[in-house]
Formats: C-alpha cells, structure tokens, sequence
C-alpha cells in the first residue's frame, strides 16, 4: 500500500491544499449528519423511524449551532479574512454570524415540520436529510471567498429545496410550484454562472480576494465584460432573494409549499442570498462601488413598493406574507444601498431577527391550517381565531406586528436601524420610499393583524368596512359560516414541537426587541470590511 | 420593580381558572414581595454614608440611535425609595383589603391583573432613570387608572368618568413631552444625572418654560386647578382604586416629579411662586367644595384635591421635604378614609349618600375608631401625624409669604370642618337609613389593613419631628436629593412654636365648628350652598365652554373636513393603491414562461443600466 501511495505521489504534481476542517466544521457537521440521519433512520424500526430521525436531526442541528458559536468566540477580527481552504472559503465574524443563523432556522424548521409536515412516515426522513443538506449548501454561500464555490453552495441550497417544496405528496400546488421554482431557478442559476464566466474573462480569477486585489490595483482599458458579468451575478442573487423583478416565483412557491418549507426557504435561502451578494458585491467589487450601489437603491425602492403594494389585494394569508417577506427583502437592501458599517449592520440584524419571524409566522400558519384542517388559509378563515386557538391567534399577531414594525419588538428596531442608516448616508429619496411603503404596509398588516379577534357572526359587513372593497368581500358571509362548522374539529392547540418553535419565535421577538442592545452589537461586529 | 409585572402576568394568565380569592391573594404576594425587596434597598442604603446614597444602576440600553441613549435602569435614591416604600407598602395593604372588598366581583382576577399592572407602572414612573421610562410609567398608571376607574363599565358614568379622567390627563401629558423634547434639544440627554448635571448651562428663559411645561404635566396627574374635575368623577372606579390611585400613589406622581426635577425648578424664574399660589387656591377651593358634597367618597375626592394643593404649596416654596412628608402621611390617613368609606359602603351594601347613613359607630366600630382616627389627622389635631406634615408646609410658606399662610390656614380650618361634617353625619347623629337594610361590619381581611394604616396615621408623624435636628429623621435623609435646591428654614424656634400652636388651634375651630352645626342635625341647607355642591360650577363650565364647544368644532371636523378631505385623500390613495396592484397583479400570470421573461427584462435593464457605466 505504502508503495502505491508514493508512487502516485511522486508521479503526479498535484498538490493538496491544506484543509482545515475546522473552520468548515459547521457544513460538515451538517453534511455528516444528513448521512448518518439516513443510515440510523433505515436500520430503526419503522414506527420509530420518524421520531429518530427528527431527533437526530435537530441533534445535528444543535451541535452545529454550538460549533458555530465556538467558532464565533475563535474568528478573527471584522474585516481580517481569514482565508482558508486555499483561499477557497473564509472563516470571519461574518461568516460565522450566518453559520448561527443557519443553524437555528434549521433547528426551527425541524422542529417545525415535525407536527406540520403532512407526510407519510418514511418521507419525513427526507425531509430532514434535505432541510440539513440545503442548510450545508446556505452554509457554504454564506463562507464562500471564490465564486465558483459560491456556485456550489447555491446549488446544494436550491436543489434541495426544489424536492422540499414539492414533498407533500397530495399537495399538487406543492409540486406545480416545485416545477416553476426549479424552472427558474435554474434560469437564474445559468445567467450567475454566465456572469461568474464574464468575471472571470475581465479579471483573470474567480477567487473573490483576487478579484478585489486586481481591480484595485489596475485601471480597466474597457470595463464592459466586467459589468456585464456583475449585472448578471446581481440577477442571479437578486433571484434568490427575490427583489424586484426577479420576484415573480416567490408568491407561486411560498404559497404552494409546505408551511414549515416556506418559512425555511424565506429565511434561509432569502438570507445565503444576501450572505453572497455582501459577500460579492462588499469584498470583491468594492472598487467599481460608484457604478452597482445607485443599482442596488433602486432595486431596494421597487423591491418595498411592489412588495407592500401587492400585498394589499392578497386573499391567502400565505401569498401576503411572500409579498410582506418582498417588502422586507427591500428593507434588507435599503441597508445594503447605504454602503455603510452601519448599514450593513443594520441590515445583518435586520435579517436575523426577520429569519426567526418569519420562520415562526409561516409555523403559525401551518398550525392554524392544521386547526382549521385545510391547506391554504385565507385571511377571512382567520375570523375568530382568538376564541379558537388564543395561542396561536397571540403568536401570529405578534409575529405580525413585529414584521410591521410595532415598537417592542425585533421589527421595530430592523426598521428604524436600516431606514436610520439610509437617512444617514443622506440617501433621502429611498428613505421615503421606505417609509411611504411602510405606511402602505401597515395597511395588510394590520388587516391580518384584527381579523383573529373579528367575530365570525357580523362577517359580511365588517370585511366591507376594511377600507377598499376587497375582492372577496361579497364571498366574507359564506366563508364566516364555514368557519363556524369547522369550530368542533380542533379547538385547541396543543403542546407540541411546533408550539414549541412558535413560542420561541415569539418570545425571542418580544424579548430581543425590549432587551435589544446585545443583538444589534453582535450585528455591527460581523460587518465585512469597511 | 418586576415582580408586581410578573404577578399582574400570572393573573392574566392563569387568574380565571383560579379559583376566587386565590388570584387575590396571589397578586398581594407579589407586591408584598416588591414591598420587602423596597425594604431591603432602604436598609441598604441606610447602611451608607449620607453623601453616597444614589445607585444608577443600568440594566441594559435600548434604544441607541445619533445622541439618544435611552438605558433601562433605575435611579436610586433616597427619594425614590422613600416613594417606593410607600407606594408598595400601601398597595400591599390595599391589595388585601381588596379580596375582602372585591369578592362579589364577577372579574375579580382581572381586578387583580390591572391592581398589579398599576403598580407595576407606578414603580417604573419613580425607579426610572431617564424622563422616557419615567413618561412610560406616567402613560402606564394613566392607562391602567383608565381601566379601573371604568372598570364598572356597565354604568355610562364609570365609562364616561374614566374617559374623562384620560382626556384631562392628556392635556398634562402634552406639557410633559413638550417639556422632554425641550430637554433633549438643549441638552442632548434625557437621563436623570446628565440633564440635572448640566441644566446650569440653560438660559434662564428655557428652563423656565420646561419647568413650567413639567408643572402643566403635574397639574394634570396631580388634579390641581384647573385640572382637578377628572378627579372627582374618577370616584365611579372601586373604592381600593380611589384609595389606591386617587388617593395615595398615582395622584402623588405629579409632585414626585415636581420633586424630581427639583435642580431646574430651583433655576427657573418664578415658577415656584405660581406653584404655591396655583397649590393653595387649588386647596382653598377644593376645602369649599368638599364641605357641601353628600357623596362620602367626593367629599374625600376634593379633600384629596385640596391635600395635593399643600403639596404643591410645599414644592412651590422650596420646602420639598415637607411636601414629601405631607405626601407619605397623606397617603397613610387618605388611603385609610377611603378603605374606611369603602368599609361603609360595603356595609351599607353600596349606599354612598351621608345623608342616609348615620349612628354607625355602634354598627361598625372598627371602621368607626379607625375612621375617627384618620380625620383627627388630617384635620392636623397634634399629635396626629397630618398636624406635624401640614405644619412644616405651613410653616414654609410663612416665610415665603404671610398670604400664602393665611389662604393655607383658613384651608385648614375647613378642612376640619367638612371631614367632621362626614364623620358626624356618618357615624354620630340619627340612624337615617331604613332599619330593613343589614348593616354589618366588614370582614377581617379589609379591618387589618384599617388597623395597620390607623397605626401609621397616628404615629406617621414621628417621621418628622420639628423638636430638633436629630428628629428631623425624613429631612435628614431626602437633603442629600434636594441640595441646594431646598429652602433653608429661617423661622426662629419661637416663631415655629406660635405657627405651630395657631395649627393646632385651627384643627380645632374646625372641628367644634363642625359639631356645633352637624352632630345633631343632619340639614343645613345655609352651610351646604349649591355653588359648593357643584365644584363652584368649574365642571359646568368647562362642559359648556370647551366640552361642548370644541364638541361642536370636532363635528365641524368630523362632517366637513374629515369626510370631503381627509376621508377622500385616504380612500383615494387606498384606492389608487388598490387599482394599480390590481392591475399590476395581472402580470402574475402563473405561467413560467412569463416569468422567465420578466427575469430577462429585469437583467436586460441592469445590464443596460451598466451599459451607459460602461466605457470609462
């Protein structure tokens, strides 16, 4: 054997980069664990396979949030990159930031799917395989120095979300909506390799460090190619977090998948987007900053409006939480336009407290789907929620008014930093579109916010009142009576993993937003660069 | 500071399916523990040297944006444990006297829920550290007064008195946040120790103007003129919420905070003289008032007015510690006349007119002597406690003006008078009332609480005692807060002797005065005139005057402007909204091949946006 080994060693040239496993230990944990969930969950008896392995998973889960907190206390200073992996993946306070993210929404949407996947018994070992592996693939977006990895980190993330979507077996809105996502996803995929291979063309690397060093220090004869490849680098990112016009899928996918899913996809794969275009746009393309920031404001103005103003005609409690988590991802982007410490900040923080309500709102909608015992709630089933369910009609409207805005809690707070920021970088017109789309906002939000404590009796005539003529209102009478003879089939929520999931959002969204200081400084800490 | 929060939680939580006098008991347990906790910071701070008794201790900050640093802290200090103590103490007390009081309530936990969120509230308005958290303390007992003054919600008058109580106390907010942004203007910061530290550099002009905008807030929680009309209706709400709120702690927060801001009263022109004019004909006026009413609890409501008038009178004159002091006994003799009323009210199954009581004393006893007890003290007969604390404000606003005094003491003549005027009516004298009604004395659980606040009525006074320094115990400990800010007594001992003996004197006038007419009879329509019994028709004409006036402009508001303009500009944005995102949702088609060519265009117009960059 020895004698193989160094004969391929002394004939080949290739050489190995050093690997250190740690700083990717997160990623792998997750990829390692997806294998074992599989192995364990086939060799258990089948009765038990389901408990197992969600068990297992959220185990998995749980020991990479801990690495990725070890890591937080290891990691090196904001903006000193340490680049490993042969420069290939970076292990820094920003990407570590994400890696804890990651980890939690994971955990979250396990523990989630556990009560409010509706699939057959060895299905959900699928599901937890698949949530851990696209969590990997987030991972890897969010550490990634070179473009290609970032390419292969976007990939594991999308693929396995694909299946995820389309896992409910007699949801056939879930699999028509796989197919589109995938469809174009796979579109926008193409245009960001493209782009990366236009990158490549103009500065000789894919390797983000590289990029950086090449254009600071050269004058470009003609930046042509490299704008293109940028534009369509911004294409394909701005697909996965679906700003405006690249949004098209969201309302289709969000509101055809499986709740727990579409929380997931809403905070994992909305934030692995906006961990790759900081990481592209703030660490390798910072030179050509003058000519992609303006592009980033006016996509972050169009991204709130049309977000906030859609929202407002929506019927389906889940179509207008795609819209609102539209409106959001604008927000997002408005930090990201004010090209500031504090910007970036602010939006880090902006995404990691919408990932817990977002998250935690589309688990209350799949528990209030499970109450009222359909998929597909719309907002008028919501009538007389509070006397149903009250816990889930408190959390949703807490979960609601925190993605509103309302003081004391996380959204407040993402809000008022990101638009603070804007104003500070003296970007006043998007400023005031944020606020005019806050404003519009408030709008749907509040409607979904009052219809839990509506009675259900004087449904036709109050859904009028609800300021503009909604299209369903001449249909509020007839749903208010299905309403009432769906009251004797569950009244009560009871104890269970997805309570547990919703109540954590709940009180981490109330407690982070009154004992708010901590966050926002670990926010600030893991800016890149500046 | 937390606990009471956490109990008014539980209750709202669990309190239901408690059964009844559980979730009272549960609530009294935890503002007793805020009670023991108060205790345990007063001996802590005991235990220091005189100069070294300020904790600023931060939780935590919140809100950091530009300048404003808003911490969430408390500010401890000898002033705000002595208001801690109190506030807690009475509560406990009070909230015990509630099981006994409020157990024929059908939401007798949600009683419970709100009685603790007050205190809650009551303890952030005196523990905070910045005026922010000290104006969400302010909002909150505001709001939660709101609640229990209409807590009977089911009389149009407890709804209508507690929206009254809200909308007077609004205007008084809107001093109060004027004054704050004021503050944070000049200065730049809203927290305690920073604005008293640097408010020397103001002009004279400025601090006057916050000053007197904090005042205006004050007039409106403290119920002073021409802000006290609230203060009578709130007496709709359960008799432990006048005692608590309307008596001894939420009405005291306005002079807290006059207390508070002491540093820049103290720099400000003239407004401690406009203070204790405003403090003493606010007394005056309300002592008149409160001799004609025949409800048992308006009588205390405008004695309560009157009360807080001393104390203004006592903030006016830069005699802060007498205030203090007149507030901690007021709050001891108030709260035990009202838990007294309430005991007779309850006896008397909800009769409230003193006209139709009478001869009590043999039915009730231990209401009776406790009652008796309180009057004597606040009628200031020594050595009762009101006799001491209405002194040294008396005695300060001698030196600041004989005027002042002469205003203050023929109040306090009358103040003997109307509260001897009740007490004859309602426990000497003839039984009035039809011998078919049961009258009986209460139960234990509300005469203990009677017993331990007579208690601290009669001897409330050792807490300051003029003999000589060393007795001048709540002088001694408050002077490190007020500084420089405080007075200094000029008045010779033989001086504070005459004024002293003229107090006792006046107790007593108004007091045989009060016998000579009342004892007997129970009629007398020459000293009851209608002018009085109406509040000197204040009430009247701010219903006529600015009720119904502005009433009628808010109608103008509401038919003309709010439908042909802003109605029409809302809808009509709503509208437009809607259009266009009904129109703009047609390109959500649901086919992949239009949106596929949405992302083209959309990475057409980039990549055409580039191209113009392009070149260079």
């Amino acid at each position: 054997m020895s004698f193989l080994i160094a004969q391929v060693a002394s004939t080949t040239p290739l050489k190995f980069p050093p690997i250190e496993y740690s700083a990717i230990a997160p990623e792998l944990i997750m990829v390692v664990g997806a294998i074992a969930v599989l192995l364990v969950s086939s060799l258990v008896p089948r009765h038990i396979s389901k408990a197992v392995s969600i068990t297992l998973g959220s185990l998995v889960a749980l020991v990479s949030l801990a690495d990725s907190i070890y890591l937080a206390f290891q990691s090196g200073s904001p903006g000193a990159d340490k680049a490993v992996l042969a420069g290939a993946v970076a292990l820094d306070k920003f990407a570590v930031f994400f890696y804890v993210l990651f980890s939690i929404v994971a955990l979250l949407t396990l523990l989630a799917g556990r009560e409010l996947m509706n699939l057959d018994r060895g299905r959900i070992t699928e599901f937890v395989i698949l949530v851990l592996l696209s969590t990997s693939g987030a991972m890897l977006m969010a550490s990634a120095l070179d473009l290609i990895v970032l390419f292969l980190g976007l990939e594991i993330l999308s693929i396995s979300l694909y299946v995820l979507v389309a896992m409910e077996s007699d949801n056939d809105r879930g699999r028509e909506s796989s197919i589109k996502y995938f469809m174009l996803g796979g579109f926008s995929s193409a245009i960001f390799l493209y782009g990366v291979a236009l990158v490549y063309g103009a500065t000789g690397s894919t390797n983000l460090g590289q990029i950086f060093t090449f254009l600071a220090n050269n004058l470009l004869k003609s930046n042509g190619v490299l704008l293109a490849g940028m534009g369509m680098i911004l294409v394909g990112l701005g697909f996965k977090i679906s700003a405006v016009p690249f949004h098209f899928w969201a309302p289709d996918v969000y509101q055809g998948a499986p709740s727990p899913v579409t929380g997931f996809m809403a905070a994992t794969a909305k934030a692995a987007g906006f961990a790759a275009l900081l990481r592209v746009f703030y660490s390798g393309f910072i030179p050509f900053q003058s000519d992609w920031v303006p592009l980033i404001g006016v996509i972050a103005g169009f991204t709130m409006l049309v977000g906030a103003v859609l929202a407002v005609v929506q019927t389906d409690v889940k179509r207008t939480l795609a819209y609102s988590s539209i409106n959001q991802a604008g927000f997002i982007l408005l930090g990201l336009y004010a090209a500031s410490a504090r910007g970036v900040g602010a939006s880090l923080y902006f995404l990691i407290t919408y990932s817990v309500v977002i998250v935690g709102a589309f688990a209350t909608v799949g528990a209030i789907e499970k109450v009222l015992g359909k998929s597909g709630v719309q907002i008028e089933d919501l009538r007389g929620l509070s006397k149903k369910a009250p816990f889930l009609a408190f959390s949703f409207v807490t979960l609601i008014l925190a993605q509103a805005g309302a003081p004391f809690t996380t959204g407040f707070l993402a809000k008022f930093n990101v638009v603070l920021a804007a104003v500070s970088s003296k970007h006043y017109p998007v400023a005031l579109i944020a606020m005019i789309s806050a404003a519009i906002a408030v709008f749907f939000y509040l409607r979904m916010a009052l219809m839990p404590f509506r009675s259900v009796s004087v449904g036709a005539e109050s859904s009028a009142e609800g300021g503009m003529s909604l299209e369903d209102s001449q249909y509020g009478g007839d749903s208010a009576v299905m309403v009432k003879e769906e009251i004797s089939i569950d009244a009560k929520s009871k104890l269970d993993s997805a309570t547990v999931v919703i109540a954590a959002a709940v009180i981490v969204t109330i407690g982070l937003g009154i004992w708010a200081g901590p966050l926002i400084s670990i926010a600030n800490r893991a800016v890149l660069l500046f | 500071m937390l606990l009471p929060l956490a109990g008014s939680v539980l209750n709202m939580a669990f309190g239901k399916r408690l059964k009844r006098p559980y979730a009272g008991i549960m609530a009294s347990l935890f503002v007793a523990a805020s009670f023991v906790l108060a205790v345990v910071t007063w001996l802590d701070l005991l235990a220091k040297p005189s100069g070294q008794r300020v904790f600023d201790f931060t939780l935590f900050s919140w809100i950091t944006s530009g300048s404003l640093h808003l911490n969430v802290g408390a500010y401890v200090d000898p002033l705000s444990v002595t208001m801690i103590l109190f506030v807690t103490g009475i509560s406990s007390l009070i909230h015990i006297y509630s099981i006994g009081y409020m157990s024929h309530d059908e939401r007798f936990s949600t009683f419970f829920m709100y009685l603790n969120l007050f205190v809650f509230a009551m303890l952030v308005l005196v523990l905070s550290d910045n005026f922010v958290f000290t104006f969400l303390g302010w909002e909150g007992v505001g709001a939660t007064s709101y609640w229990l003054i209409s807590f009977w919600f089911e009389r149009p008058t407890a709804a209508a008195a507690g929206k009254k109580a809200f909308i007077v106390n609004r205007i008084g907010d809107f001093g109060y946040l004027t004054a704050v942004f004021l503050l944070f203007t000049y200065l730049g910061s809203l927290s305690y120790g920073k604005v008293f530290a640097s408010v020397g550099q103001l002009s004279h002009g400025t601090v006057t103007a916050i000053a007197l905008l904090f005042f205006v807030g004050a007039v409106g929680k403290s119920a002073q003129l021409p802000l006290f009309v609230w203060l009578v209706d709130a007496m709709e709400g359960p008799t432990p919420v006048s005692a608590l709120i309307h008596a001894a702690t939420m009405v005291t927060a306005g002079v807290y905070l006059m207390a508070r801001i002491s540093p820049i009263l103290h720099l400000s022109l003239g407004v401690g003289t406009i203070i204790a004019f405003v403090g003493v004909v606010t007394a005056f006026i309300a002592a008149m008032a409160a001799t004609s009413q025949t409800d048992i609890k308006k009588v205390l409501a405008y004695s309560t007015v009157s009360q807080l008038g001393y104390m203004f009178l006592g903030i006016g004159t830069g005699q802060y510690v007498a205030a203090i002091f007149l507030m901690v006994t007021h709050a001891f003799y108030k709260a035990l006349l009202f838990l007294g009323a309430g005991s007779v009210i309850h006896g008397m199954h909800d009769e409230q007119n003193i006209k139709k009581m009478g001869a009590l004393r043999k039915l009730m006893p231990a209401t009776a002597v406790t009652f008796i007890l309180a009057w004597l003290s606040i009628a200031g007969l020594p050595p009762f406690s009101g006799f001491w604390s209405k002194g040294d404000v008396l005695a300060g606003a001698y030196q600041q003006s004989p005027l002042l005094w002469l205003i203050g003491a023929i109040t306090a003549i009358l103040t003997a008078y109307y509260m001897g005027r009740e007490v004859y009516l309602v426990f000497f004298g003839k039984q009035r009332f039809d011998s078919s009604v049961k009258v009986h004395e209460s139960p234990k659980v509300m005469t203990v609480p009677l017993y331990v606040l007579a208690i601290l009525s009669v001897f409330g006074g050792a807490l300051n005692l003029p003999i000589s320094d060393k007795f001048r115990f709540l002088e001694n400990w408050l002077a490190p807060v007020f500084g420089h800010a405080l007075t200094q007594s000029t008045i010779s001992s033989s001086l504070r002797f005459v004024l002293g003996a003229a107090d006792g004197v006046f107790a007593i006038v108004g007091i045989a005065l009060a016998s000579s007419l009342w004892i007997k009879s129970s009629s007398r329509p020459a000293a009851e005139p209608a002018f009085l019994a109406a509040a000197w028709g204040i009430d009247r004409f701010y219903d006529r005057a600015i009720a119904r006036s502005s009433t009628r402009l808010s109608q103008m508001f509401a038919d003309v402007i709010e439908v042909k303009v802003v109605d029409r500009a809302t809808m009509s944005v709503g509208a437009l909204v809607g259009l266009v995102a009904r129109y703009v949702r047609k390109v959500q088609s649901g086919y992949i091949r239009n949106y596929a060519l949405y992302i083209t265009i959309g990475a057409i117009l980039i990549l055409g946006y580039f191209v113009t960059r392009a070149g260079a």
